[in-house]
């Protein structure tokens, strides 16, 4: 609980639309295969090192989301500056309910962890500019976006 | 990481570590640093979870 505590008062400082420079490892859907994760890690290089981007989709199908989850979010608190994880369609209650993350966490712990997983879940931030060229983010731009300030916008809690 | 023990040291395989005997202990996870804020180790956590399986 403390990890994820802790976790959430990182993502809560953080803006809607975070930067990040390069050179920058960028990954995709982890959905819960830690131990792929992991040996993403050590070929891509070490996070004290390297800037790394994530696009969300951390939990949910793969049986690991809550070990995947507790190292992104051990690893943010180390490196907040270098280390960005964006908010993917999975990190919701509507889509944990559905899949796999909520009896996850549910069975191996209860209602309060979820809940806290929730609260950290929603303090992620929205997309990510990387060096100031390239925009990035889970899903896809909305058609109502017509500047990339109005994310900022954008009640996310 | 707290091993099991091997108190009459009979481990046959004794080039193998052995088992993690205990969950991982506050002090091990958020080691003291400069700052006085609480950092986790990520390092030993990944490699904790990495070799013990699920939480």
């Amino acid at each position: 609980m403390k990890i994820i505590k802790l976790g959430t008062d990182v993502f809560k400082k953080e803006p809607n639309l975070v930067k990040i420079p390069e050179p920058i490892v960028v990954v995709g859907d982890i959905h819960g295969q830690y131990y792929d994760l992991v040996h993403m890690l050590n070929k891509a290089g070490d996070p004290s090192k390297l800037n790394y981007l994530f696009l969300g989709d951390y939990v949910d199908r793969g049986i690991f989301g809550l070990e995947c989850m507790m190292l992104l979010i051990s690893i943010k608190i180390n490196y907040p500056k270098k280390f960005m994880m964006l908010r993917g369609n999975h990190e919701s209650r509507n889509m944990t309910e559905s899949f796999t993350f909520r009896e996850e966490v549910i069975t191996r712990f209860d209602n309060q962890v979820y809940d806290a997983f929730m609260e950290l879940f929603d303090s992620l931030p929205i997309a990510c500019v990387v060096d100031d060229k390239y925009l990035a983010m889970h899903g896809g731009i909305s058609p109502e976006l017509d500047l990339i300030e109005e994310i900022n916008k954008v009640n996310r809690f | 990481m707290e091993y099991l023990p091997d108190p009459v040291n009979d481990r046959p395989v004794k080039d193998l570590p052995p088992f993690v005997n205990k969950s991982i202990s506050d002090s091990l996870l958020f080691p003291p640093n400069e700052s006085g804020s609480e950092i986790p180790d990520w390092k030993l956590f990944e490699e904790f979870m990495s070799k013990e399986g699920p939480m």
